[in-house]
């Protein structure tokens, strides 16, 4: 894909005349000299290259260059030269927080990012703006209290933060429809966010560029479903207030910030993963999937959806335009994620549960596992067992369905055996029955 | 606190913070070829030839046929080849290198390079290596007699596993032919061991080899003695490139599979209790090197040495051995084989405490050494052991005592709380006679015409602020402003051998030399003068020599002391862990500059805390390393210990810089010990004899327990 990409790095406007799905990151740092912005990894898990697009922090390794026409970007080198950055300088220094150096420019842009949203940050809000940010010298004590410092004594700052509008033009599709026709001549590859896509960066792909169009960017709700449309990002989402707790609860554990900000509901859903956090929600609240193409569009079961290990329904010229999750039995549930440390971690064994009690009688109850099996795990089937029974009578029905689950799920060996995956789902489905139940006595 | 402790702007701070200083990677690539190493798929097999890619012009590739010295690594035992020869030993074995104008295209045409194998049987369980590269015994008293009169004898294995620096900055190295002399940067620790290294395996004159440290994004031993293989390398590729520059830059996964890491160990201790007291204690550790020797002896060396913990045991008897196996070459790692072994006898002493009846802390209170007390190997604690005050600071910090017996009492919920406790030390400087015999470190100050001070060191800066300190002192010293003093990363044609940047020892033993360095040029003070005055080591008075061949006498001059609380909680229904905080006080003798100790400290304990639980790296059945990039190899970010607090002890040692002594090494040593002995009280008061301990260990330990089989 060689076009022209138009956008302003550092206060200039730039065209870029190359390989569109080149990294950002690569870009950067050969064809613009800009070595301030370091490489780390590659796959998104370090946060040692993260820049500013549009006001949010994004790691450029996970970045297309097609996907950034007309945006604006800012690396330390732009950065360095406004009072912001010399107030975080003259904190880092008093703390002697720099030791290695490596991950520091992009430290700097992180937090940055995050006083810009918030100039008087608490500590727990600083080490969750931070936990993408890899840093191995420091136990990151003195980083924290640096941006607390910079935050005390100049935070007058970043308080009246103007926040980069995003002008939408140039490359990519600027409408659904234009999206679709290009989709069902070209065969590209939908690119929500690039957030999984550019682990494995392609150079030779063809990418396309979903992030501009707004019929994508929508969240309303009917009386039957809230309507989540394919293009909003976890960030987005958790500042929304139609997005229900449970969900929100579950786009909270996903990766670190420059992930959340890039990173699409349609993405998680669209790369066939079982540990997608967002998908296996939307799975338990038996949730709907709109695919679109120029032939039309259909709605089937997102549970449907899924075929078989990264094997998902799309056809060729589709894309998956929204998630339709339906408003009843919301109330209620439960989320637990295993992941190997409280940030950046992919789901071991992922949970999400609904339940409802109406007159005495238990009328709902939906559960779902992720990272399991190939698929999530969600079985109405099973469920229904204790559907229609008192409080009392699901006490004692708890053995056999939990003992019909353990029949049924039949978890893959991976990073962590197939026995524990199960001894933990059992676990978790335990506890939410008898939390549930106890709720309800309460 | 001294008035050399209060913390100053560090000299690297503002290059490093906007971006522009330049690591390996930074620069420019105009003209510039790029390596690709082709590396062994088999743990183990025999090389029967090489069919080679066309190569398209401007490309070559570089094997051990093209090596004009010897092809030889020298880094203790010299027996890591440059390219492998006859056979390979470990999955990741280089075999040859692609060179050429395009890096995805060299890296293209190495995956092409065609290496017939036949393949052989590997080793790949440490227990069953029958190859002991080095097997040490030693001990004092009578260890038969003691087990003989004993109440009771107890029997434990404890294991540690693979831990993987992780530094930000992956390995890189770039080197390039002027003229008769090869000159070669990159990220490293020990300018003068890459020299030796490339020296011998191009076969120059020390004089036509010159060895520079860009900006090095982290180290933390990853950096001591790979960066001599890679520079070796990539010196024998550019010896063959016309001039022209050479660059290797690892990616992340390279790395992590193919770079040294810290030594899985299996350590087996027999104790003997009479009247509730260790009397004697009977050692076999064994640490897995890897296929090649590297740095294993001097790692095997301060482990077996450290094996008797912190406590005065009359009869000891050790024996270690650093055993081959076809696995990637393991190496220095912050602790340095202390890890292993402090993991074995802290745990130990806490299961036996439990078993006689006693809270471990008292139990091990009991055993402390004294100053006067001899060590494990018949020297002497010339020195204070203030650890019984830094388990006070400890306590009061952590509420050790008062959590430790909350929550012993049985508890059932889905959260389950424990906390443990660790003591420590870590030897300061270099093991046994290395200074004297070996490095012989000589330091220089250069003052110019304009009175500004240079600081001519091989000292790296690899985040640990060397940079800073020992500029510190010489202003200290000679009351000059520190901006007055220049203190670059080091360069072989401008500065003298004043070591490695290991063990501890840089701020300690080089800091001391530049100290008396800086009396000595203000006594022959000059305005307007150009001055040089040069300073070389000489050992202590105090110190009994060290017999290497009987592992008698002073192993190190002095020690740097630690205890560290651990406190977490463990969820029972999935198996995971929540370190609820962590507790340290270190006793690094004056620290040069406060902050910069500290965050020494903190950054330690973190990696010792990632060291103990999340921190798993595994291999498959045919010897293949699976946890090779930061999604699968988890460290920890700044969300999961956010509570870390640190508290500086000072025991001033006379013969360190203001009473400096070692500090980089010594926060990660006893970690895993106080992580565990945590966990244990979490599960109910079970012995765990492993670290790292995952969820799913944990959730399988408590399910035991449950069961009523203990254990």
């Amino acid at each position: 894909m060689a076009e022209v990409t138009t956008f302003t790095l550092n206060g200039s406007t730039s065209s870029y005349k190359g390989n569109q799905s080149a990294r950002l990151l690569d870009v950067l740092r050969d064809e613009y000299k800009l070595t301030g912005v370091k490489c780390g990894c590659k796959e998104g898990e370090c946060g040692a290259c993260a820049v500013i697009k549009d006001g949010k922090l994004i790691n450029s390794c996970m970045v297309a260059m097609g996907s950034i026409a007309g945006s604006e970007i800012t690396t330390i080198e732009g950065y360095k030269k406004t009072d912001r950055f010399a107030a975080l300088d003259r904190a880092f220094a008093k703390t002697s927080a720099v030791q290695c150096g490596y991950c520091m420019p992009a430290m700097a842009l992180a937090i940055e990012c995050l006083l810009s949203e918030n100039h008087a940050p608490s500590e727990e809000e600083i080490r969750r703006g931070i936990s993408g940010n890899l840093c191995r010298c420091t136990g990151y004590n003195a980083i924290v209290k640096a941006a607390m410092l910079a935050a005390e004594e100049s935070g007058e700052l970043w308080q009246n933060s103007v926040k980069a509008a995003k002008a939408a033009f140039g490359f990519t599709p600027k409408n659904l429809d234009e999206a679709l026709e290009i989709r069902a001549a070209r065969n590209a590859i939908p690119y929500g966010g690039g957030t999984d896509l550019m682990i494995k960066a392609d150079p030779d792909a063809d990418y396309l560029f979903l992030e501009n169009i707004e019929e994508l960017k929508r969240v309303y709700e009917d009386l039957e479903f809230i309507h989540f449309s394919a293009g909003c990002t976890f960030s987005e989402l958790l500042k929304n207030s139609l997005a229900p707790g449970i969900l929100k609860e579950a786009l909270k554990g996903i990766a670190a910030p420059a992930i959340r900000n890039f990173g699409t509901i349609g993405g998680n859903i669209a790369n066939g993963s079982a540990k997608a956090d967002s998908a296996l929600v939307f799975i338990a609240a038996d949730s709907k999937i709109k695919l679109q193409s120029v032939r039309g569009e259909r709605v089937i079961p997102l549970k449907s959806f899924y075929l078989g290990r990264k094997r998902t329904a799309l056809e060729k010229d589709e894309i998956a335009t929204e998630v339709l999750m339906p408003k009843k039995w919301l109330n209620c549930c439960s989320y637990h994620k295993v992941g190997a440390r409280k940030a950046l971690a992919i789901s071991r064994i992922s949970f999400a549960g609904f339940f409802s009690v109406e007159k005495g009688k238990i009328a709902h109850n939906a559960v779902a596992f992720g990272a399991v099996e190939d698929v999530f795990i969600r079985r109405p089937d099973l469920d229904e067992m204790l559907l229609g029974l008192t409080l009392e009578e699901a006490k004692k029905a708890k053995p056999k369905y939990l003992k019909a689950y353990e029949d049924a799920i039949n978890p893959t060996e991976g990073r962590v055996s197939a026995s524990y995956r199960k001894a933990v789902c059992l676990n978790l489905l335990g506890e939410f029955i008898d939390s549930m139940l106890k709720r309800e006595y309460s | 606190m001294h008035p050399i402790s209060q913390s100053v702007k560090k000299k690297d701070h503002s290059v490093k913070m906007d971006g522009s200083a330049l690591y390996a990677g930074d620069y420019g690539k105009d003209g510039m070829l790029f390596g690709k190493l082709a590396r062994s798929p088999h743990a183990r097999a025999r090389i029967l030839g090489i069919n080679l890619p066309e190569l398209p012009e401007g490309y070559f590739s570089v094997d051990c046929r093209d090596v004009p010295g010897e092809n030889r690594v020298h880094i203790v035992m010299d027996d890591t080849p440059v390219f492998a020869e006859e056979t390979v030993e470990f999955i990741g074995d280089p075999v040859l290198m692609i060179v050429g104008p395009d890096e995805a295209e060299a890296s293209r045409l190495a995956s092409l390079a065609e290496v017939i194998y036949e393949q052989l049987e590997p080793v790949l369980d440490a227990k069953e290596s029958e190859t002991a590269f080095f097997d040490y015994s030693f001990g004092k008293g009578d260890v038969d007699a003691a087990f003989s009169l004993a109440d009771k004898v107890y029997e434990e294995e404890f294991r540690t596993g693979y831990q993987e620096q992780a530094y930000l900055e992956t390995q890189g190295m770039i080197a390039q032919l002027d003229g008769d002399r090869m000159i070669v940067h990159g990220s490293l620790q020990c300018p003068y061991y890459v020299h030796g290294a490339v020296a011998k395996a191009l076969g120059f004159p020390p004089e036509k080899v010159r060895i520079s440290q860009d900006f090095t994004g982290g180290g933390f031993g990853g950096k001591e003695a790979f960066p001599s293989i890679l520079a070796a390398q990539v010196a024998v590729a550019a010896n063959k490139a016309s001039g022209k520059p050479v660059r290797v830059i690892f990616d992340r996964r390279e790395d992590m599979e193919f770079t040294s890491k810290r030594h899985p160990s299996i350590c087996s201790y027999k104790a003997a209790v009479k009247d509730a007291r260790v009397v004697a204690l009977d050692i076999d550790a064994v640490f897995n090197s890897g296929a090649y020797t590297t740095l294993s002896a001097v790692v095997l060396q301060r482990g077996i040495i450290a094996s008797m913990g912190v406590y005065n045991i009359e009869n000891l008897r050790v024996r270690g051995r650093a055993v081959k196996t076809n696995t990637t070459p393991t190496g220095a790692f912050r602790g340095f084989g202390a890890p292993q072994t402090f993991f074995a006898i802290e745990t130990l002493m806490s299961h036996l405490a439990r078993d006689l009846g006693e809270e471990p802390l008292s139990f091990k209170a009991r055993h402390l050494a004294k100053q006067n007390d001899e060590t494990s190997t018949s020297g002497k604690y010339h020195f204070p052991v203030p650890i019984p005050e830094m388990i006070e600071e400890t306590d009061q910090m952590s509420s050790y005592r008062r959590k430790r017996e909350e929550y012993a009492k049985p508890q059932h919920g889905r959260f389950r709380k424990g906390i443990g406790i660790s003591l420590w030390f870590h030897g300061a400087g270099f093991t046994g006679s290395g200074e004297r015999d070996f490095i012989k470190a000589v330091v220089k100050l250069h003052k110019c015409k304009d009175g500004r001070v240079e600081v001519l060191t091989s000292q790296s800066d690899i985040g640990q602020g060397i940079r800073t300190t020992l500029s510190k002192i010489v202003a200290n010293e000679l009351e000059i402003p520190l901006n007055n003093i220049i203190c670059e990363n080091p360069d072989t044609d401008k500065v003298p051998d004043s070591g490695p940047t290991v063990a501890s020892r840089s701020l300690m033993t080089v800091g001391e030399l530049l100290r008396r360095a800086s009396i000595n040029l203000k006594a022959c003070w000059k305005d307007n003068e150009e001055q040089v005055v040069e300073e070389r080591f000489k050992e202590p008075d105090f110190v009994i020599p060290f017999d290497l061949s009987k592992f008698q006498g002073d192993a190190y001059p002095t020690f740097a002391w630690a205890v560290a609380a651990v406190e977490l909680q463990v969820d029972a229904l999935t198996g995971e862990h929540e370190v609820l905080g962590a507790w340290g006080s270190f006793d690094v003798g004056t620290p040069i500059d406060i902050n910069i100790v500290t965050g020494q400290m903190e950054g330690g304990l973190l990696q010792g805390i990632g060291y103990s639980s999340m921190e798993c790296m595994n291999a498959d059945s045919k010897g293949r390393i699976r946890d090779v990039s930061y999604t699968d190899y988890i460290i920890p970010t700044s969300a999961d210990v956010p509570k870390l607090e640190v508290k500086l002890h000072v025991e001033e040692y006379p013969l360190g810089p203001y009473g400096a002594k070692g500090a980089g090494e010594l926060p990660l040593v006893g970690v895993p010990a106080a992580y565990i002995e945590a966990l244990e009280q979490a599960l109910g008061g079970i012995s765990l004899y492993h670290a790292p301990f995952t969820a799913q260990e944990t959730l399988f330990a408590l399910k035991r327990k449950e069961a009523g089989k203990v254990g």
